[in-house]
């Protein structure tokens, strides 16, 4: 019972870091563009509470390439504690945004269907997971 | 300014010995603490200065005490707090108690509004505000905490009322996103910039950038 009260407690600080992180990158997200994505420019936000899922990435920004002129949807992470999960996470989080965004377009009138390319970042303040090296393989069975 | 690019390479048995490729997945790491001080500060973005801490050397006086000065000068309320509390995160992690314990001395001088903020409890439990301050602050935060409930309750409904009434499509993710919010400040930031907003799409990126504030 204590076990789990603490647990729980400890989810809700979490919650509070991912809060906080949030609300950093939603008042500027240039700074975290110039920081993550160097060369890129801020263009606007999108949702970030993922249609037909309880995901919700701390982000997802639509950002240019300043050279190019090409659009991306930036999907930053900012990690408080090392997570053994984070490399997965990331990729769930890339084909939720990525199949979210299409689908959004798919459904509107003025706008045409495209599958906008999505980069995922991860932001450590203290430390990545001590497994989380180049490259990242796993084996699934058949 | 060094990051690095990691792949997430999935494979499944294939026919003979040898395993086919199920998916390459690529993504970007970056540490603070492989940076420097000076990288984030070049940078010059007030909002970066709170992961100030997470950097090489980043919990030293000289840093924490530059980081402070600057946030405290911008006058916004948030963010010096979001600074102190990177910073006893940061110490914590580091194990550097007697930093924690400066940290927390100098917290006990700030301004009163930090203990007023929401987050403040929060703080408590992780041992980063002053343990001897609990008692008080947890009776401040109870009469403060009921008010602000019907505070918060008065503004999400005066932002549905601006919404059902003029961008009734957006309905649904206005729901969405001001039951995520839990301070009046963006609330009321929304009431203001939602009555002018000339169309659907414009008050769609309102409602946007307020969720992404938090």
């Amino acid at each position: 019972m204590e076990n789990e009260k603490q647990e729980n407690k400890k989810q809700e600080n979490k919650k509070q870091y991912d809060n906080m992180m949030s609300a950093l990158i939603g008042r500027n997200p240039q700074a975290f563009l110039d920081l993550l994505y160097p060369g890129s420019r801020f263009v606007k936000h999108h949702r970030n509470k993922l249609a037909n899922s309880q995901r919700q990435p701390d982000a997802v920004i639509e950002a240019m390439r300043i050279k190019t002129g090409k659009r991306f949807l930036a999907q930053p992470e900012i990690q408080t504690d090392p997570d053994e999960t984070i490399a997965e996470r990331l990729a769930l989080y890339q084909v939720l945004v990525r199949w979210d965004h299409y689908k959004r377009r798919s459904e509107s009138e003025s706008e045409s269907k495209v599958w906008i390319p999505v980069s995922s970042s991860v932001l450590h303040l203290t430390k990545a997971h001590a497994e989380l090296q180049i490259p990242y393989a796993l084996d699934s069975p058949g | 300014m060094r990051s690095c690019r990691f792949l997430m390479h999935w494979t499944v048995p294939g026919e003979d010995d040898e395993d086919d490729k199920a998916l390459d997945f690529y993504f970007k790491s970056v540490e603070m603490r492989d940076k420097t001080p000076e990288e984030i500060l070049r940078l010059d973005h007030l909002e970066l200065l709170p992961l100030l801490p997470a950097t090489q050397g980043g919990t030293s006086r000289e840093v924490i005490e530059l980081m402070m000065k600057r946030l405290q000068a911008s006058g916004d309320t948030d963010l010096p707090y979001y600074g102190y509390l990177v910073s006893g995160r940061i110490m914590k992690f580091l194990g550097q108690q007697d930093e924690l314990l400066w940290l927390q001395e100098r917290y006990k001088t700030m301004d009163e509004k930090f203990r007023s903020s929401p987050v403040y409890q929060w703080t408590l439990d992780e041992g980063i505000a002053i343990g001897e301050e609990r008692g008080k602050a947890e009776g401040i935060a109870l009469g403060k905490s009921q008010t602000q409930a019907q505070t918060l309750a008065q503004m999400r409904k005066r932002v549905m009322e601006i919404v059902v009434e003029r961008f009734l499509s957006l309905a649904g993710l206005a729901g969405e996103i001001i039951a995520m919010i839990n301070n009046p400040d963006p609330l009321l930031d929304l009431i203001v910039k939602l009555a002018p907003a000339q169309s659907t799409k414009e008050a769609e990126q309102i409602l946007l950038q307020a969720q992404a504030a938090g």
